[in-house]
């Protein structure tokens, strides 16, 4: 009976057995193992006999070993003592100033002016909204000023023909067909008379028209402008949605004075 | 000696005394300064901002002393700040990625790094390749196994110490390191990235032994 224990005894360590797992080798390695005393003896009897995992757990642990001193080198290469010293005297610094021992640094005024700038007294929120205010004002003021004094605002003139006899052709004053910023159209008497004459106002004041003669000039201006439109202008499919948000000019409102 | 100086410290800033402690302060700061930076550098791996970092985790520091405890440690203490400073940068600066263009400054840097120790090009361009693998794959790391592994492997922090820094137990401090430095090792070629010479090297040191 002795004879078999005893022969498993001495043969036991040369049983092949599996090689010890990465993980197991790395826990070896790192020394966080948490195995039981028993299993680590086994683990490391294995390493004993085992020259291949002995050789991979060599090389895991120069790997480990290598890792600081890579990483200390690559510190020494960019921080260098120089630059530790620079920040120490930084820290120094602002701990200085941290504690009061040193004043805080004078503020530059910008835009630089000898005297310190006024500071003002009303607070930005007013002036935003005073301005707008203003702003608003003006406008109005402006728009009033253009729709009711069209006369000095006259900006576009239409080109009065080259000849009279066209001109007594159809009918148009010298001043006919002026418009103004508005859009707003003056025009002339039907028969080639002033309408001054015609209703016996004296020269200088404003003409002014029937709603029969308006409807009979408008009517031959539209027709001849409707005309040359089409005579003139052509339709691409392409552009429908641009001549959609593109103000025609037979759409555009005539006023009369 | 870093516990003590800050207890005095703390006492000077209790009394008013804030130029002396300030000064008193200097002493933590001359003894601190470059394991901080280092630290700081394992995370951001900028200078700038390492420069930067360091800077604030001392005033933090200083100014937070009357809340620090005496029966802890001060360098674990201020360690934790740091660490804390380095995240919310990297964090910060995640976020400034997203909006603008990356720009490797240190690319420049490293290329001007004076190489007078080196035997040959060839070796000093290996040697640099391997760190920026390393310093590349620990950044790939998450937050905690980073910070295990930098505090634990490159600062040789043991692990009750991390745990304390990190406010983690310590059993889960050495997971983190475990699965920390198991990522790592997939991450780094051990053929290109540890020297042949000292492969060859340890494991004649180990057969030896």
């Amino acid at each position: 009976m002795a004879g078999p224990v005893w022969y498993l005894k001495r043969t036991w360590w040369r049983i092949p057995r599996p090689h010890l797992s990465e993980d197991r080798l790395l826990a070896l390695a790192l020394g966080t193992t948490d195995e039981s005393a028993r299993t680590a003896t086994a683990a490391l009897t294995h390493l004993q006999t085992c020259g291949r995992c002995d050789e991979r757990l060599s090389v895991l642990t120069t790997l480990l070993e290598a890792m600081p001193e890579q990483a200390a080198a690559a510190f020494d290469e960019v921080i260098t003592p120089q630059r530790l010293q620079t920040q120490r005297v930084r820290i120094k610094h602002r701990l200085a100033h941290l504690v009061g021992n040193i004043e805080p640094a004078r503020v530059l005024a910008f835009p630089f002016s000898g005297r310190p700038l006024r500071r003002l007294s009303v607070r930005p929120g007013r002036w935003l909204a005073g301005a707008a205010a203003a702003g608003l004002l003006l406008g109005i003021t402006a728009g009033q000023l253009i729709h009711y004094h069209p006369v000095a605002t006259q900006a576009a003139m239409i080109e009065e023909p080259p000849d009279a006899s066209s001109r007594s052709a159809i009918g148009l004053g010298r001043r006919a067909g002026t418009l103004d910023m508005t859009g707003t159209v003056e025009l002339p008497p039907p028969d080639g008379t002033t309408l001054a004459q015609t209703s016996g106002q004296p020269p200088g004041t404003p003409p002014t028209l029937t709603l029969d003669e308006f409807e009979r000039v408008v009517g031959e201006e539209e027709f001849l402008g409707s005309l040359d439109l089409a005579l003139t202008s052509f339709q691409v499919s392409e552009l429908e949605s641009i001549d959609a948000l593109t103000p025609r000019v037979r759409e555009l409102t005539i006023n009369i004075r | 000696m870093e516990t003590e100086l800050a207890g005095e410290v703390k006492r000077l800033l209790a009394e008013g005394q804030r130029e002396q402690a300030a000064e008193r302060f200097g002493g933590i700061i001359d003894r601190q300064q470059r394991r901080a930076s280092r630290i700081a550098y394992h995370y951001l791996r900028d200078p700038a901002e390492v420069d930067e970092v360091v800077q604030d985790a001392f005033l933090r520091a200083f100014v937070h002393l009357p809340s620090f405890r005496e029966d802890l440690f001060f360098e674990l203490w201020f360690t934790r700040i740091l660490v804390n400073a380095c995240l919310d940068r990297l964090k910060a600066r995640a976020r400034r990625a997203r909006w603008l263009v990356p720009s490797d400054a240190r690319e420049g840097l490293l290329a001007e790094g004076p190489p007078s120790g080196e035997p040959s090009p060839e070796a000093m361009l290996l040697t640099k390749e391997r760190r920026r693998r390393l310093e590349a794959a620990i950044e790939r790391l998450p937050a905690r196994q980073r910070t295990a592994v930098i505090l634990s492997h490159l600062e040789g922090r043991s692990a009750r110490e991390v745990s304390v820094i990190m406010g983690l137990n310590e059993s889960t401090v050495r997971v983190h390191l475990f699965r920390a430095v198991r990522k790592l090792r997939g991450l780094l070629d051990r053929d290109t990235w540890t020297a042949p010479e000292r492969i060859a090297s340890g494991r004649t040191s180990r057969r030896g032994a």
